[in-house]
């Protein structure tokens, strides 16, 4: 667990994801209020992307990973409460060593899933919080990979239930209230016939 | 070869489209490039924001008055969906490019991105 996870905590069990969904995505809790048997394609939803991502939550590398945090946490308390940095990069060090582990996961993680990004995001975040003071900034991979089980459990319950939108529909509406003549620009995307290896 | 199923979309204008659109486009589709189709479509060229901001805004034109055949970036570098994804990757690597047109049929048919190539290349090998 992340300092981020203390203000704002993600799921990590079916149920959570559930709950989660149904507390930050209105529309989804108001097709449940309304047909209840919504709830079962949710459940169904929620399953079959824990089924796909669960693999890379917890294990190993996710508990060394939050003994480096504390690590980072105490060499920032240390460096912010007496401003001796050489201290402060010892346990910065240790909080290196101790995530190599998770950073090496994040790496399977992109090749397994072809979801790059986020993967070099861990890194890239792992590699700045070993500065004195930015711990904070190190997401780690469990939360992207709850975030990523969050949209993909979301998308297929919206293409289950028929109310999906594609992105390019999305940015519509969005955009629409910042500027003028937008559209959808479906004549504008060229698609292979593919279907995206991440959620 | 390279599969369709590991290509990703490619935002597009047509040659013929003025400079207006071309922006709005980008605009709408939150994009930094898209490619430029003839007729056929058969990719001819490339715009970036940039270009739009440096050879449009910036020389004091009318979009509305230029194509986009106008102010795209010609001679665009793509591989066919016969080559193998190591071409890809290395066409890629000494362009210094983040993605590459696929074309089959001297018709486009996605975009293949830089890392995408780096791991079935690693797959193939």
């Amino acid at each position: 667990m992340g300092l981020r996870d203390i203000i704002h905590k993600m799921p990590s069990t079916k149920q959570e994801i559930s709950d989660y969904i149904l507390e930050h995505y209105s529309h989804v809790k108001d097709m449940v209020k309304k047909n209840p048997q919504y709830k079962e394609t949710l459940a169904e939803a929620v399953t079959s992307s824990f089924d796909k991502y669960s693999k890379y939550l917890g294990g190993l590398a996710d508990k060394v990973s939050s003994i480096g945090h504390v690590v980072g946490y105490t060499a920032d308390a240390w460096f912010l409460g007496t401003g001796d940095i050489i201290g402060s990069l010892g346990g910065k060090f240790l909080n290196l060593l101790a995530q190599i582990p998770e950073k090496a996961y994040g790496v399977m993680y992109a090749l397994d899933t072809g979801n790059y990004l986020d993967g070099l995001q861990n890194i890239m975040e792992g590699a700045v919080s070993y500065l004195p003071g930015l711990t904070f900034v190190d997401q780690g991979l469990t939360r992207i990979v709850q975030k990523r089980m969050v949209k993909d459990a979301l998308a297929r319950f919206e293409k289950e239930t028929g109310v999906y939108k594609p992105w390019n529909e999305k940015l519509k509406e969005k955009l629409s209230d910042v500027y003028t003549d937008v559209k959808d620009r479906s004549e504008n995307i060229f698609t292979p016939e593919y279907q995206p290896a991440q959620a | 070869m390279i599969d369709t199923k590991y290509m990703t979309h490619a935002i597009i204008c047509r040659e013929t489209d003025n400079a207006l659109d071309v922006s709005r486009i980008l605009r709408d589709t939150q994009k930094r490039h898209l490619v430029v189709l003839d007729s056929k479509d058969y990719p001819v060229g490339l715009i970036s924001t940039i270009d739009i901001n440096n050879r449009v805004v910036a020389e004091g034109k009318n979009p509305e008055k230029l194509a986009a055949k106008d102010i795209m970036t010609k001679n665009v570098k793509i591989v066919s969906a016969e080559d193998s994804y190591d071409k890809a990757f290395k066409m890629m690597t000494e362009l210094g490019t983040y993605s590459i047109p696929v074309i089959k049929n001297n018709k486009l048919l996605g975009l293949l991105e830089f890392m995408t190539a780096f791991k079935l290349k690693q797959e193939v090998n």
